[in-house]
């Protein structure tokens, strides 16, 4: 296996010379797309799946578009990800509801308080969420 | 020793291509946390329908390397040579270089076979390395 040496690098600095080129975010996006890979095939696996049933199983004609998915190379769809745990039963992409802000808790027929009591409510409450439920309330003044 | 692996020509090769930086962050990750699971490998590579060893490492779809390698198993990969592979390409018969590579490859998995069945060749107990006559090709 030799080869005539092209110049100083040895391969272990050149490797390091070229991983130092990704910024920490970049290698992050890459590991993703290969654990996800990872993560698919193993689920495949464990149902007893080859590519071509799941090719069957998700609908998909062309058994190719699996072996891109397991590439570790694809950029999913967020769609496609959602049929594929829907599937296979795992987590891809875990929306975690409980990171959100908290939602402030709404009484929808308030009445007898002042508007600067509501407004003391929701100060203290951290403020109001955007929520598709809207608020209804009276207060003394408009009451 | 003067020598060099197929792997380090490669990289040499192609030391200013965008490609390589992304590639070797997949093999990184498949050392590190991942196998090398078969899937991460395009499979019948070799003209010799019988060899399943011989495989290549996908390239992302917008770009154009090509890298060929021996696939022995989830933990034991041969990374050998390649090249640029545009998207004209279909098979590495229809480049000069890709052709040289995949070939060189060919032969050095069919001498792992022969030197295996030999037993000058053996995978260590835990599989993660060759152990016995490494060197496979003189020039």
């Amino acid at each position: 296996m030799k080869k005539e040496k092209k110049n100083s690098f040895e391969t272990e600095d050149l490797i390091s010379h070229l991983l130092n080129k990704l910024s920490p975010g970049e290698k992050e996006l890459i590991n993703f797309r290969m654990d996800l890979a990872a993560k698919i095939y193993a689920a495949m696996k464990a149902k007893g799946w080859n590519q071509n049933r799941f090719a069957e199983e998700m609908g998909k004609k062309n058994v190719s578009i699996i072996s891109k998915w397991l590439s570790g190379t694809h950029n999913f769809e967020s769609d496609t990800l959602f049929a594929i745990q829907n599937k296979l039963g795992i987590t891809l992409v875990d929306t975690d509801k409980t990171s959100r802000s908290p939602k402030l808790k709404v009484d929808f027929h308030v009445s007898g308080i002042t508007a600067a009591d509501l407004d003391k409510h929701i100060a203290n409450a951290g403020g109001l969420q955007p929520t598709s439920i809207g608020l209804e309330y009276e207060t003394q003044e408009n009451a | 020793m003067d020598q060099q692996y197929l792997f380090g020509s490669f990289l040499e090769e192609n030391l200013n291509r965008k490609e390589l930086p992304e590639m070797l962050q997949r093999i990184k990750s498949m050392g590190e946390t991942n196998s090398a699971s078969m899937t991460f490998f395009k499979e019948g590579e070799s003209s010799n329908p019988k060899d399943k060893k011989v495989v290549a490492f996908y390239d992302k779809p917008e770009l154009n390397i090509r890298v060929y390698c021996v696939w022995m198993s989830e933990k034991l990969v041969v990374f050998g040579g390649g090249g640029p592979k545009p998207k004209w390409i279909r098979t590495w018969q229809q480049s000069k270089k890709l052709k040289k590579e995949a070939e060189m490859i060919m032969r050095i998995s069919e001498l792992i076979d022969v030197r295996m069945n030999s037993r000058e060749l053996t995978i260590s107990p835990d599989g993660f390395y060759f152990q016995g006559k490494l060197e496979l090709l003189n020039k």
